[in-house]
């Protein structure tokens, strides 16, 4: 089963647990890793659909800033996982350009993609996620993560949350969770991810990825929660930050709204350039 | 105070105890710089931090993701790279190669993504996405794939499918360049050789700029590792043999050993990282310290042959020998300083460090080395090299006899021979600073024949406007760029994300070829390009040729192997052809790592020949002001500056290129050849002094104070020829050159000075005389 993980549609859309998945962990700390992410993925199911603005603003090393803006759409999905529609607004030159995506769990995904200037939808085979999203330092694999069990887990340590400085107000008095999972893809750009995660809420608050030799690249952090439909928490700011480029970019929130009614129809193909 | 009190007090006073304290003291505090004494492993020292052409570069890899890299050549020993042993070896290498210290992008054919369409179906996949789909089709249809890529061909696989090659290119931190450039190295080295072992039927060749610092590094340790301890052996011997004595040797080492880690520390003192070029300053320094120590003890040793207490040999050394050895201790220091004139840091360091050496060897010279040679024994017994060179008279009455045929064909000849020195090309090239033992330089030239790989130049076009990148007009001129450039025939390819545009066009157009071109509007290429960008796989962001905010686009032109010259006049030609065709509102930049070592090689030649020229100006005027005669001075010009414009006269009959480490040779060399210079006219003028004819005055002068001339030069020339066994060319070709010039100038001072003083000097300078007159009434 599919879901939209963690960060930027994760952060709108929600999870939706995996029963039918079988826990391979072995050890006690792989076991309870195992068992938090899980819980984390259970706080999500339920939020049928969700939609945001957002507007993402890329800064270059040396501070310059450039802006894209776009609509999300996500339909939850527990069979095949979650149905998303990314409309991009800004710049002019890609107003109307929309990407569909229908992850699909034994094949690669099926995506769309319109191009408002030619009126013509278009069918994409890739399988590559791991690179940059529209030159952001959020890549695809960041945002359509499928599967509690694309990874395996390792449960490290708790500290307090406001020890991550970026959250230190936020989270005072919080205690974090930390744990490391590893992709079982091996096409992932990533050898594995360290996350914190608030143990009241579930929150994600940070995550570390480290490169395919296990350096630190990027780190990402979320700040600004609020609490939607008495069940879901949405940070209305994500920053994700290179650490070896010095490049970053933020995600900005506007109008979250959940189960707005959103059907099948909106996100079939045929809608793409509506 | 007569002469003698005063050198017995210099040498033996407490007042003296209390000077050789304070400047061991000195010594010691300079030496603990060393320290801070580091070798420097990264290009960019070869620039200032100021230079406009170092900041256009980092400017430029602010822009777009940094260039430097690693890139590795492949080659099956039989047939293409099109079967299944070479392609599982390049993805599973690939593959490795990601674990490569801070790699963050690895190009290889089998990770390229390919694109391709059926109608309105596009797919993009990398062209060996996992090892299994490996068999006899998918190797066709890599083949095909890679031999109507633009962007593979020329790249990363050859037109005739022979070679392949992976491209690495890292991020380095920067916080410590050395280890991190050595981690990435030795990386690349144990990959390769582990490949080497598994695949034996295929050959492996490194370059890049990263494994270019590397060497750099390498060439610097290797140097500084093996010619300083073959130095110091040389030293020994030689000064053993010359002097007959192990413990003169010893004290000449002593000095030495000192002055080096003293000038070293304060270098390390100075935040001077020794590099490559300046690796060679310790060497020079040796050579130059032990030629100027030997005037002072080859004449100990001459008074205790003949029968002179060792304490009055010594003291009548310093008597005889203290003020041409100031004297030629100084204009060393003024020509090595005259190196601060180059626009390349390392030039500049190794200058000073041989200047803070010899300013060492100076304080050390007058206050250490007396003490060692009084409490010490040394032989009185004759050598054979002492023997030979009493010989000396008999050139004294040669030189005398034929002093007008001397004057009036030797030096019109050396004139003429210096002449052709103005035919020297001026020339610099990346990969030959290495010579052909070092791996890099061999590599390097191979990958230069197959693809391009130094060589290029960056041009960043902007349209000074937020996606601007995308507009017909401005694709249209880069297309018109690109065109031109491919006609030129230094260009062996191009690079840009125009192809990638044009491709994007054919693609959205079910792959018909006739839609390969431009898009219509800039919002289809942008819409496009989004596309693109969302389909690329870890790593391979556009950002190395399209800056962040889409305003502009880099264009690179990779290059044939060429030298300085070239590379500038191309740079020229492309700069015309901009301006000239420029479109409104475009700006251009350009820049590339070997774009600037033209800059800084091309520049410094000329710098540092002005050094020279200023070096000459005040070593002559110095030398006017000691002999308090400017026409001695203009006089000494003569055998100096015509062996060095005879030895770059015989460069060009050799090899014709001068390079900017052979630049520095005629300051250099300046320093040092004068020193004999000094010598010599300070004994004649002594001579003349004593009342001795002019004829009588150049016999004892050869009998005193040739040898240490001839045995001081041979030892400079052995020790400069030691350096051109230096694996850096630069210093390679420098020690080489210096030495041709040491030699030339030994035989001007033995043939042609004698022979121009006992034509233009046969008189004390008129104040001179009466001063001297004075002194002698005074007595």
């Amino acid at each position: 089963m599919k879901k939209y993980n963690t960060t930027l549609a994760g952060m709108i859309c929600g999870y939706s647990l995996c029963f039918a998945a079988v826990s391979q962990a072995n050890t006690d700390t792989e076991q309870k890793g195992y068992a938090i992410a899980s819980v984390v993925e259970q706080r999500d199911q339920g939020f049928t659909d969700s939609r945001a603005m957002l507007t993402m603003e890329l800064y270059s090393k040396s501070g310059a800033k450039t802006t894209r803006k776009l609509d999300i759409s996500v339909l939850e999905n527990e069979i095949d996982g979650d149905k998303s529609l990314i409309k991009f607004t800004f710049p002019a030159d890609i107003n109307g350009t929309a990407l569909l995506t229908h992850p699909a769990k034994s094949a690669s995904d099926e995506q769309w993609l319109y191009l408002p200037e030619v009126s013509r939808v278009k069918r994409i085979g890739s399988r590559n996620k791991a690179g940059a999203f529209v030159g952001s330092e959020f890549s695809f694999e960041d945002m359509t993560n499928k599967d509690l069990e694309d990874y395996s887990y390792n449960y490290l340590f708790s500290q307090p949350c406001e020890l991550i400085a970026a959250s230190a107000a936020e989270f005072a008095g919080k205690q974090c969770d930390v744990i490391e999972r590893f992709p079982v893809d091996k096409h992932s750009g990533y050898s594995k991810q360290e996350l914190w995660i608030d143990n009241q809420d579930s929150k994600i608050i940070q995550i570390k990825y480290f490169d395919r030799k296990k350096s630190l690249l990027k780190v990402f952090s979320a700040s600004g929660f609020k609490l939607y439909q008495d069940k879901y928490w949405r940070p209305d700011l994500v920053q994700m930050k290179n650490v070896q480029t010095g490049k970053a970019t933020i995600l900005s929130y506007q109008n979250i709204i959940f189960a707005s009614g959103l059907t099948e129809q909106d996100f079939h193909r045929s809608a793409l350039g509506d | 105070m007569s002469k003698d009190t005063l050198w017995r007090d210099i040498l033996t006073s407490k007042t003296a105890s209390w000077m050789l304290f304070i400047c061991l003291v000195i010594t010691g505090i300079s030496i603990v710089g060393l320290k801070d004494m580091g070798l420097a492993s990264d290009y960019k020292i070869f620039f200032d931090e100021q230079d406009t052409d170092l900041l256009a570069l980092e400017q430029m890899d602010a822009t777009y993701t940094a260039t430097d890299n690693v890139f590795i050549m492949i080659k099956p020993k039989q047939g293409q790279i099109y079967n299944i042993e070479t392609i599982s070896l390049i993805y599973q290498l690939t593959d490795k190669l990601w674990q490569i210290p801070f790699s963050s992008r690895v190009d290889s054919l089998t990770n390229f993504p390919f694109s391709w369409a059926t109608g309105d179906d596009i797919e993009i996949e990398e062209l060996l996405y996992e090892p299994e789909q490996l068999d006899l089709a998918r190797l066709n249809f890599i083949k095909q794939a890679a031999e109507g890529e633009r962007d593979l061909l020329g790249s990363l696989v050859t037109r005739d499918g022979l070679y392949t090659a992976i491209n690495v290119t890292t991020l380095m931190p920067g916080d410590n360049h050395k280890a991190e450039i050595l981690a990435i190295t030795q990386a690349v080295e144990m990959y390769v050789a582990e490949f080497e072992k598994v695949y034996p039927d295929h050959s492996f060749y490194v370059t890049g700029l990263v494994t270019m610092n590397g060497a750099f590094f390498k060439a610097a340790k290797k140097d500084f590792t093996t010619l300083i301890p073959l130095m110091i052996v040389f030293v020994l011997v030689a000064a053993g043999v010359i002097l007959g004595s192990a413990q003169a040797a010893l004290s000449i080492l002593m000095v030495l050993v000192l002055s080096l880690m003293a000038a070293l520390g304060l270098a390390g003192w100075l935040g001077i990282n020794l590099s490559a070029p300046s690796v060679s300053a310790p060497i020079i320094m040796f050579t130059v310290i032990v030629a100027s120590s030997i005037h002072i003890i080859s004449y100990v040793k001459r008074q205790l042959i003949l029968g002179v207490s060792q304490f009055d040999a010594v003291l009548s050394s310093y008597q005889h020998n203290a003020k041409p050895i100031i004297v030629s201790h100084l204009t060393t220091v003024i020509g090595f300083l005259a190196m601060n004139t180059s626009d390349s840091p390392p030039f500049r360091d190794l200058g000073n460090i041989v200047a803070f050496g010899v300013l060492f060897s100076l304080l050390l010279s007058f206050t250490l080395l007396p003490r060692l040679l009084l409490s010490m024994r040394i032989s009185a017994k004759q050598t054979m090299v002492t023997h030979i060179f009493q010989r000396m008279n008999g050139l004294a009455a040669v030189v005398i006899q034929y002093r007008n045929p001397i004057l009036f064909i030797f030096l019109p000849a050396s004139i003429l021979f210096a002449s052709l020195s103005f035919l020297n090309e001026t020339d610099d090239d990346l990969i030959k600073y290495f010579n052909e033992s070092v791996p890099f330089r061999v590599q390097a030239e191979e990958i230069d024949q197959h693809f391009s790989g130094l060589y290029n130049i960056g041009y960043s076009l902007s349209s000074n406007k937020e996606n601007g990148i995308f507009s017909p007009s401005y694709l249209q001129f880069i297309e018109q760029f690109d065109t031109w450039l491919l006609q030129q025939k230094e260009v062996v390819i191009t690079d840009s994300p125009l192809h990638r545009i044009k491709q994007l066009n054919r693609l959205m157009h079910g792959d018909d070829s006739q839609y390969y071109r431009i898009p219509e509007t800039a919002r289809i290429a942008a819409q496009h390009f989004l596309l693109y960008e969302m389909s690329l796989p870890f790593g391979k962001d556009v950002g190395n040729q399209v800056s962040f905010d889409k305003s502009s686009l880099k264009l690179t032109a990779r290059l044939k192997n060429m030298t300085s010259v070239e590379m500038l006049a191309f740079e020229t030609r492309v700069s015309a052809w901009l301006q000239l065709n420029n479109v409104q509102g475009l700006t251009f930049e350009h820049s590339s790592p070997s774009l600037i070592f033209s800059h800084v090689g091309q520049s410094n030649i000329y710098s540092l020949l002005q050094g020279a020229l200023v070096a000459f100006l005040v070593i002559s005027l110095a030398l006017a002001a000691v002999f308090r005669s400017f026409y001695i001075g203009i006089l000494t010009l003569i055998p100096n500056l015509i062996p060095v414009g005879a030895a770059f006269g015989f460069w060009y009959c050799v090899q014709g290129h001068i390079s900017m480490g052979l630049a520095g040779v005629s300051a250099m060399a300046i320093g040092i050849i004068v020193d004999d210079t000094v010598h010599f006219l300070y004994q004649y003028i002594e001579g003349l002094k004593r009342g001795l004819t002019p004829e009588q005055s150049v016999t004892v002068t050869f009998e005193h104070t040739m040898s240490a001339i001839v045995i001081s030069s041979i030892l400079l020339v052995v020790g400069f020829m030691l350096l051109s066994s230096s694996s850096f060319e630069k210093n390679a070709q420098m020690g080489l050159l210096t030495s041709g010039t040491i030699v030339l100038a030994l035989l001007f001072d033995l043939i042609v000075l004698p022979a121009i003083v006992l034509k233009f000097m046969r008189k004390l300078p008129h104040r001179q005389a009466q001063t001297q007159l004075t002194l002698e009434q005074a007595k």
